[in-house]
C-alpha cells in the first residue's frame, strides 16, 4: 500500500473516532460549561437523582453530621444518589443528622416536613435537619 | 480551559511512569536487545507494584504523595541527567497515545456519570483514599469492604494530584492504561503507519464510556491485553528474554487480584498456562509457582488484617451451592448457553477471535498454522474462561437472567482482552502472507 493511502487511512480512522464519541460537542461542553453545571446536566440539580442540588448544599453549608438524600426515583435503583453524600468520617451505623429531599411533591406521602427544621429550600428540594 | 490543560498535564504525568525507574535509552540499566516499547511496560508495570505497595501501608495519600512526587523527579534527575534530549525525541513517538489519550479525556469529561458498580462500591472506596484514609479504613464500609481496592487506591490517588476538585481525573489513569496497552500490542509490523491504523482501528472498536463510568474491568482488560502479548512473546523462537517476559506476566498478574474478585481468577488461569509450558526450565516454573502462591497468600493475610475478608457469602455460598438441583442446574445451563452466544456476538473481539480460530481449525493449511504452542494456551484459555462464566452464574446465588443481564456482558469484554493480540497478529499474518 502507498504511504500516502495510509496517511489517508489514518486520517478517516481518526475522523470516525471524532465522531463516535461527538468530540466537537465534547470540546464545547468542557470549554464552555464548567464542571457543577456538567454535573447538574447530568444528574440534574432539582430533578432526577439530585446531585447538583447535593453539591450545593455541601458548599454552602457547614454540615458538621451525616447526611441522607431522598429522591423521587424508584428506590433501590441506581439513581438512589446516596453515593453523593457518603462521607467516610462517619460510621455506617450512626443516624443521619441531615436530611435532603428531591422533588418533594412526588415523595410527600412518606415524609412530613413538619417533623424536620427546613434550613433550606428550593422548588420542591429541601435541605432538612432532623429532629431529636 | 483549566481543564484541558489539566489532561494534557496529567498525560505528561503518567508517561513519566514510562521512563522511570530504569532508564529506558541505556543498556547499562536494561540489556540493549530488549524493545524499547517492552522497556517501557516494565517501568509501569513496577510503578504499579510499586503504588501498591504503598496502598498497604497506614500512610494516607495526602502524606505519601509528595514523598513520591520528589522521589520520582529524583531518580528522572539521576537515571536521565545524560538522556534529557532522548526523552524529548521518544516523545514524538508517543505523539498519536497522546492525541488519542486528549480526545476522549475530553469526553469522559463531560460524560461525567458513574456506573452502577462505581456508584455502589469503588467511587465509595476512592472516596476514603481521598478523605485522607488507608486500607485500615476501609472496613467501615461495612457491606462492600470485600471489593478489592486498589482500582479506587489508584482513582484517589490521581483525583489527589488534581488541581482542581474533579474525581474524573482520578478515572483518567483508567484511560492511560487502556490506551497504552493497545498502543503497545498495536507494535506488530515495521511501518510505524500500519501500526498506528491498528492502534486506531482497536481504538475504535473497544472505546465505550461506560467502561470509564468507574468500573474496574477495564484495568483487568487492558493488563490482560498485555499479558497476552507476553505470552506470546515468551513462546517466540527468536526470544531470549524469557526472564523479562515472565516478570512482566508475574507483576501484571499480580495487579488482577487486588483489582476486582474475579481477577483472582485469571491470576490462577496465568499460573496453570505457565505451568503447562514445556520450554520454560521446569525449575523456573516451580519458582514462579512458589511466587504467585505467596503473593495470593499476602493478598489473604493483607485482606485478613484490613479486615476486608468478609461479605461476599451472599452471592457464593456453600449452603446454597449444595442445595442446587438438577432441574435448577439445566435451567440455568440452557440460560447461560443462549445468553453467552448472545453476549459472544455483540463482543467484537471475542467474535472475530472466534472466526479465526474456526477458520484456522478447518481450513488452513497446517504448514501455516500459527505457532502451536501458543494456540494450545489460546484454546485453554479459552476452555477455561467458559467453564469460569458457566460456573460463576451456576453457583451464583441470584435469579439466573438478572444475573446474566447486568454482568455477562462485562465478563466477556474483559475476557477478550486476551483475545486480542492473538487476533491482530493472526490478521496480520494472513495479510502479509
Amino acid at each position: 500500500m502507498k504511504k500516502n493511502n495510509l496517511y489517508l487511512f489514518i486520517i478517516i480512522l481518526l475522523f470516525l473516532i471524532v465522531h463516535k464519541i461527538d468530540f466537537l460537542r465534547s470540546l464545547h461542553d468542557l470549554t464552555v460549561i464548567g464542571y457543577d453545571d456538567r454535573i447538574n446536566n447530568t444528574y440534574g440539580f432539582c430533578d432526577k437523582e439530585g446531585i447538583g442540588y447535593v453539591n450545593f448544599i455541601k458548599k454552602n453549608f457547614d454540615i458538621d453530621g451525616k447526611l441522607k438524600i431522598k429522591n423521587s426515583l424508584k428506590s433501590n435503583s441506581n439513581y438512589s444518589g446516596e453515593w453523593s453524600v457518603y462521607n467516610s468520617n462517619f460510621s455506617e451505623k450512626i443516624e443521619s443528622k441531615y436530611l435532603i429531599l428531591i422533588n418533594y411533591e412526588k415523595i410527600k406521602e412518606k415524609f412530613n416536613l413538619n417533623n424536620y427544621k427546613i434550613l433550606h429550600n428550593f422548588k420542591d428540594c429541601y435541605f432538612l435537619a432532623i429532629n431529636d | 480551559m483549566i481543564e484541558i490543560l489539566q489532561i494534557v498535564l496529567f498525560f505528561f504525568i503518567f508517561i513519566l511512569l514510562l521512563f522511570i525507574p530504569f532508564n529506558i535509552f541505556s543498556s547499562l540499566s536494561l540489556p540493549s536487545n530488549i524493545d524499547i516499547v517492552e522497556k517501557t511496560s516494565l517501568n509501569l508495570v513496577i510503578n504499579l507494584n510499586l503504588l501498591l505497595f504503598l496502598s498497604f501501608l497506614p500512610l494516607s495519600i495526602q502524606l505519601i504523595q509528595p514523598f513520591v512526587i520528589l522521589f520520582y523527579l529524583l531518580i528522572l534527575m539521576i537515571f536521565y541527567r545524560k538522556n534529557f534530549d532522548l526523552i524529548f525525541k521518544s516523545l514524538k513517538s508517543f505523539f498519536l497515545l497522546f492525541v488519542i489519550f486528549v480526545l476522549l479525556a475530553i469526553h469522559i469529561s463531560t460524560e461525567i456519570f458513574l456506573g452502577w458498580d462505581a456508584k455502589y462500591f469503588y467511587y465509595i472506596k476512592s472516596l476514603f483514599f481521598y478523605e485522607n484514609k488507608t486500607i485500615f479504613d476501609l472496613y467501615k464500609f461495612e457491606d462492600s469492604a470485600w471489593h478489592p481496592h486498589y482500582g479506587s487506591y489508584l482513582w484517589g490517588f490521581f483525583w489527589n494530584l488534581s488541581l482542581v476538585d474533579n474525581e474524573y481525573f482520578g478515572r483518567l489513569f483508567y484511560l492511560f492504561l487502556f490506551c497504552y496497552s493497545l498502543f503497545v500490542i498495536s507494535k506488530i509490523n515495521k511501518k510505524q503507519s500500519i501500526n498506528s491504523i491498528i492502534f486506531l482501528l482497536l481504538i475504535f472498536l473497544s472505546y465505550e464510556y461506560e467502561f470509564f463510568s468507574g468500573l474496574q474491568e477495564i484495568l483487568i482488560f487492558s493488563f490482560l491485553i498485555l499479558i497476552s502479548k507476553y505470552f506470546f512473546l515468551i513462546l517466540n523462537k527468536k526470544n531470549n528474554n524469557e526472564i523479562l517476559f515472565l516478570c512482566l506476566i508475574f507483576l501484571y498478574s499480580n495487579l488482577l487480584i487486588w483489582i476486582k474478585s474475579e481477577g483472582i481468577v485469571y491470576f490462577f488461569i496465568f499460573v496453570l498456562l505457565l505451568l503447562i509450558q514445556n520450554q520454560i526450565i521446569i525449575k523456573r516454573r516451580l519458582l514462579l509457582l512458589g511466587f504467585f502462591l505467596t503473593f495470593y497468600l499476602l493478598k489473604l493475610i493483607i485482606y485478613d488484617i484490613t479486615d476486608l475478608d468478609n461479605g461476599q457469602k451472599t452471592l457464593y455460598n456453600f449452603e446454597y451451592i449444595a442445595n442446587l438441583d438438577f432441574n435448577l442446574i439445566i435451567y440455568k445451563l440452557v440460560n447461560i448457553f443462549v445468553w453467552f452466544f448472545y453476549y459472544l456476538s455483540n463482543n467484537v473481539f471475542f467474535s472475530i477471535f472466534m472466526i479465526l480460530i474456526f477458520y484456522e481449525i478447518f481450513f488452513e493449511k497446517k504448514r501455516v498454522k500459527m505457532n502451536y504452542a501458543y494456540y494450545k494456551i489460546l484454546m485453554i484459555y479459552l476452555i477455561l474462561i467458559i467453564s469460569f462464566i458457566t460456573a460463576a452464574y451456576v453457583f451464583r446465588n441470584m435469579e439466573i437472567e438478572y444475573a446474566i443481564r447486568t454482568t455477562m456482558d462485562r465478563l466477556m469484554m474483559t475476557a477478550s482482552g486476551f483475545l486480542i493480540y492473538p487476533s491482530i497478529k493472526l490478521l496480520a499474518e494472513k495479510f502479509y502472507r
